[in-house]
């Protein structure tokens, strides 16, 4: 499969609403008890990935301004699965 | 700056201006819809060849009967005549038959491909490429992505998929859009997100195709806040197809001039019904579509021409499961408002036995490409030599339904 296959301009939205409800927790996928309120769920916080200093190396500046702008940790996540680092192998 | 480059950017200028304002004149665009019937739908169930009595000896459960003379009490599971040959579906009484009788819908049997893959995928894929067949293929070039290419040369032009993935026909040289309509909802990315999304592609390859894909949700989602205000206005409430194709109509009125839609679910191996069951809905349902969408076209309906095609026919006999498996020739569907409707067109042959092709499906006698290549010529005023660039090596052909 080549990039013209997933890359399509409906489909790139698609992946950034996917990465809203991944990174604000919305899709669930956090809950390691299922009867577990929604409240209850811990939010992973993306940002404190950013202690590592290799990882910091593989961000992009364009990304990195994107995250500066994050207002909650839940949109710093959703840059973060958003960006085009996130998007290429 | 000096004097000698003031004037002539001053004396630049009137014209410039001129250009801007023409270009941005409402004008009369001619458009084109191309609706993809996956699966393969059952023509002969859509298209009855009510002449031929061997269409009756070959589905003695899944016929549709012959066109009711008493008008008085007509049998409603007959068939519509619309020909000394040809009827039609009788689910499409209310829908397609009246657009039929004003000339705006014409019928082609025995079109199709000539690919004998007989598998969905190989010959979709074939259909969609629109190139040589048994030729190294190039998966990169679909044909409508090469209207489109053709089109956006001198003039303004915007094509669009309403898919959810951008269908190999489009795919290729230009950045076409798409967008499925079926479930327009309120984006959860919202605008200053999507802004600051759209600057991180900044400078990456994906920039423009990110960038669209937030321009053309933002516009459609504009446009149909109208739709919705006039649907609690007349209280009309469609959905499933239909809904999808009036949205579709009011893109295309406002913004887009090529769009491409897939309808599945035709794949009728078993139990497809006959006048009545499962086929039938569908047929009704797309049939509704139809006739709403060129409803909502208004005016523009009369520049606007609609192809419905499908990857192949079905057997001409019916199964051990009173359904059809895969065959060959299929029955496109043109219609529009200019349309030189209210026939059955094309090259044509009895339905008996012997003019079966391989003593099982519809022959191909009208190729897709020339067939397709004719009508768009006619509807964009195409040259030749522009339509050898959307199919190559082809010849296009009228039918004279333009």
């Amino acid at each position: 499969m080549t990039s013209d296959a997933w890359a399509s301009p409906g489909q790139m939205t698609t992946r950034f609403e996917i990465a809203k409800a991944i990174g604000s927790g919305n899709a669930g996928l956090f809950k390691t008890d299922p009867a577990a309120a929604p409240s209850a769920v811990v939010l992973p916080q993306m940002a404190t990935l950013m202690r590592n200093a290799e990882l910091q190396t593989m961000i992009g500046p364009r990304t990195r301004e994107a995250l500066e702008q994050a207002k909650t940790p839940q949109e710093w996540n959703t840059f973060l699965i958003a960006s085009p680092d996130f998007m290429n192998r | 700056m000096d004097r000698r480059h003031l004037l002539k950017h001053t004396l630049a200028l009137p014209a410039s201006c001129l250009a801007s304002r023409l270009m941005a004149a409402p004008m009369a665009q001619p458009r084109m819809l191309l609706v993809f019937l996956r699966g393969a739908y059952d023509c002969a169930n859509l298209l009855v060849p009510y002449s031929s009595s061997f269409y009756y000896e070959s589905r003695p459960n899944i016929a549709i009967a012959r066109p009711d003379a008493d008008s008085d009490s007509p049998n409603p599971a007959a068939c519509l005549s619309l020909d000394a040959t040809w009827g039609l579906h009788p689910v499409l009484r209310d829908s397609i038959l009246p657009l039929f009788l004003k000339g705006e819908v014409a019928f082609v049997p025995f079109a199709g491909i000539n690919d004998l893959s007989r598998s969905h995928f190989e010959t979709q894929d074939s259909i969609e490429l629109g190139q040589t067949l048994h030729q190294q293929r190039n998966f990169r070039s679909g044909f409508l992505n090469r209207l489109a290419t053709v089109l956006g040369g001198p003039g303004p032009s915007r094509p669009i998929s309403f898919t959810d993935h951008l269908p190999l026909v489009f795919r290729g040289h230009t950045q076409v859009p798409n967008l499925a309509l079926k479930n327009v909802g309120k984006p959860g990315v919202d605008a200053r997100q999507a802004q600051i999304i759209a600057a991180m592609y900044r400078d990456t390859p994906l920039a423009r195709t990110v960038s669209e894909g937030f321009g053309v949700r933002d516009e459609v989602i504009r446009s149909l806040s109208i739709e919705m205000d006039q649907a609690s206005r007349n209280a009309i409430s469609a959905k499933g197809f239909e809904l999808e194709a009036r949205r579709i109509a009011l893109l295309m009125r406002e913004k887009f001039n090529l769009g491409f839609i897939d309808v599945g679910g035709w794949d009728t191996h078993v139990a497809q019904g006959g006048a009545t069951g499962y086929l039938a809905t569908r047929l009704e349902e797309l049939g509704r579509g139809l006739a709403a969408f060129a409803q909502a076209m208004g005016p523009d309906w009369r520049d606007t021409t609609v192809v419905v095609v499908s990857e192949f026919g079905r057997t001409f006999r019916e199964n051990g499961n009173r359904g059809t498996d895969h065959g060959h020739g299929s029955v496109f569907w043109v219609l529009g408002g200019s349309v030189k409707g209210g026939r059955v067109v094309g090259e044509q042959v009895p339905l008996d036995a012997a003019h079966l092709f391989q003593n099982r499906d519809y022959p191909v006698m009208n190729e897709y490409r020339s067939l397709l290549g004719g009508l768009m010529a006619r509807q964009f005023s195409l040259s030749t030599n522009q339509m050898d660039q959307v199919f190559p090596g082809v010849l296009a052909q009228d039918y004279g339904l333009l």
